[in-house]
């Protein structure tokens, strides 16, 4: 019987993480020989280096694990597997928080000199207008999802996310407008995603406490949202609170999803495809993907990211992390499509 | 037109059950103001096995959804053991009333066996010493009986998305029938089923409402099916009950022919429907 049973739970959660814990070991020891040289060296550096790719993939595996996240909820709450965390104008909102911050940033900042609070929430760059704009999107998305009565309707959601997406993208040109030609290239890099050795530890940590408040979270709605993969009649029927249910999981996204923009900004493809991959693998439950898809996704984002550091010489400077992984993800996707011929 | 209702009394050999399900002047208004229930009042009992009838749009699925719980009545009460069905949680309701779909809909590849385990959902959460993911013998017993019954014991590790249209009806019975409910609401439950698996299904609900005095509540279009079968049988008519009361009572022509708009007459104790003439 391939029924899902505790134990078999307890062994693929204890198998993903020993995994992911491997190969965190192993990126952190991957690294360039030296800088802006094409060789790359495998083994632990001085002191110094280790602390910036601890950093660096510390933020890698929590931005991934919190897309993985995001992913398998936003796809059971949608009942949509071509959903992920940007595909309700999530990533649209974070962008344009840090084109606004862009282009009025500096004068802010000039007149609010002196406030050592405020010269803090500078320091940070681009984090606070990014979370600022995610949360608007998502609020706006969220008061737009709902039907008659207050419940989240999957359709009416998916359609508010791509009309305030494309509302985003167009605010996002209006702005570039405006801009000096100079910074037009951060908005650029910023659009794809990347992840810094400069991201502060504070940051890395409060998006490490989001990630596991909304991972245990959901760790508790996979039974019930396997059934409310059902019609929401028969779902009803089978004892589900679908009201509360869409609340819970559509809020737990959220902050898996600004936990991911505040240390790698809006990366795309390993919220779609991460759940993908282990629905093909492993099943549809969602007791298991929740466990099995946030593993995945950090291995992938932790991978992608140590291939982008070590390979920065060839491409006259790193490319931003988001690029590799719509690269490598693409293709892989159409290949599972063409395989399975279904979307489910 | 006006359908005079016609409300015969409980037929003299109904089953013996009390009242378990009741519709006070149920109203359902959907957002575009539309009335698609109205003023319906109709009781439902233990050990009957009812059938609701109607043309297209008369309200008979929308009925279902409101004695379901799962649409709000605009007006009205329905009552479900004694008490009001918007005062249950889902889960106490999930153990009084189950459901089946015209065209269940599952939106991932699930195993038919996963499908039907998810009928013990209610189950599992009301017993607390029972983990969420492991089913006792019991529960596991009833899930193969179940999948024996609806004849789909074969294709238990075959996933949804590979099922024929009557296949998947099958499923959703079986996961109907794990619930073990005392009231089972089917819309249209053989609309995709070969002759012999309706007759299955037919002897199987029968006799749970005959030995396990469970109350059956049956939206079909086969008015002959309807006339043969049911203990009584409700007619639905632009939202309202037009009619309700034992097969041969309400199953006439003087009652059919406004509402269908065709021409009945019974032969060989079998409805025959033709056009009227000059249409």
């Amino acid at each position: 019987m391939k029924a899902v049973n505790p134990s078999r739970l307890t062994v693929i959660a204890l198998v993903g993480v020993l995994l992911t814990a491997l190969i965190f070991v192993m990126c952190l020891a991957c690294g360039p020989g030296a800088p802006g040289q094409r060789t790359i060296s495998f083994g632990f550096p001085e002191m110094a280096i280790l602390q910036l790719r601890l950093t660096r993939v510390e933020a890698a595996a929590v931005a991934g694990t919190a897309l993985g996240l995001a992913g398998v909820l936003l796809q059971g709450l949608l009942r949509n597997p071509l959903a992920d965390p940007f595909v309700l104008g999530i990533s649209s909102g974070s962008t344009v928080g840090v084109m606004i911050w862009i282009v009025f940033g500096q004068a802010l900042e000039q007149s609010f000199t002196g406030s050592p609070w405020m010269e803090n929430l500078f320091n940070n760059g681009q984090t606070i207008p990014a979370l600022i704009g995610a949360v608007v999107a998502t609020w706006l998305v969220f008061l737009l999802g709902r039907r008659r009565g207050g419940m989240l309707d999957p359709m009416t959601l998916i359609l508010s996310g791509v009309i305030i997406s494309t509302i985003g993208g167009a605010l996002v040109m209006l702005l570039n407008n405006l801009v000096p030609y100079g910074a037009r290239t951060d908005i650029l890099n910023y659009m794809f995603g990347y992840i810094s050795e400069g991201t502060s530890h504070t940051l890395i940590l409060a998006a490490c406490i989001s990630l596991v408040l909304a991972w245990t979270g959901a760790l508790a709605l996979g039974g019930a949202m396997n059934i409310a993969s059902f019609s929401d009649a028969e779902a009803h029927s089978l004892g589900i609170e679908l009201s509360s249910l869409r609340l819970s999981a559509f809020a737990l996204a959220a902050l898996a999803t600004a936990a991911s923009i505040t240390v790698a900004g809006p990366i795309g493809f390993v919220g779609l495809i991460c759940p993908h991959v282990c629905r093909g693998i492993f099943g549809p439950d969602h007791r298991q993907l929740l466990i099995t898809s946030p593993l995945l996704a950090a291995i992938f984002l932790m991978v992608s990211d140590t291939f982008v550091r070590c390979t920065g010489a060839y491409f006259n400077g790193e490319l931003p992390v988001g690029v590799i992984t719509a690269l490598c993800g693409g293709p892989f996707f159409l290949y599972l499509l063409n395989r399975r011929r279904t979307w489910m | 037109m006006h359908i005079h209702s016609r409300q015969s009394d409980l037929p003299s050999d109904a089953p013996p059950g009390g009242l378990v399900l009741e519709a006070t002047h149920l109203t359902f208004q959907y957002a575009g103001g539309k009335t698609a229930v109205d003023d319906v009042t109709v009781p439902f009992y233990a050990g009957e096995l009812a059938m609701i009838v109607g043309p297209n749009g008369s309200g008979k699925s929308t009925l279902l959804q409101l004695l379901l719980g799962h649409l709000t009545p605009s007006g009205g009460t329905i009552t479900v053991h004694e008490q009001n069905i918007t005062d249950l949680h889902p889960l106490q309701r999930a153990a009084l009333l189950s459901y089946v779909p015209q065209s269940p809909q599952v939106s991932f590849a699930y195993s038919v066996q996963e499908i039907v385990a998810m009928g013990l959902w209610a189950h599992q959460r009301r017993e607390p010493g029972l983990s969420v993911l492991k089913a006792d013998q019991p529960m596991l017993d009833r899930m193969v009986q179940a999948m024996w019954d609806l004849d789909i014991h074969a294709l238990a590790q075959r996933t949804y998305d590979e099922l024929s249209a009557g296949e998947r009806q099958r499923v959703a019975i079986a996961r109907a029938l794990v619930q073990d409910t005392p009231i089972m609401l089917l819309d249209e439950p053989t609309a995709a089923l070969d002759v012999w698996h309706q007759l299955e299904l037919l002897d199987h609900l029968k006799a749970l409402a005959r030995d396990r005095k469970k109350a059956i509540i049956w939206v079909t279009h086969d008015l002959n099916h309807a006339r043969t079968n049911a203990n009584r049988v409700l007619i639905m008519h632009e939202g309202k009950l037009a009619a309700h009361g034992q097969a041969d009572q309400v199953l006439t022509a003087e009652i059919l022919e406004p509402i269908y708009r065709v021409h009945v007459t019974l032969r060989n104790d079998h409805l025959l429907f033709s056009r009227f003439p000059g249409h």
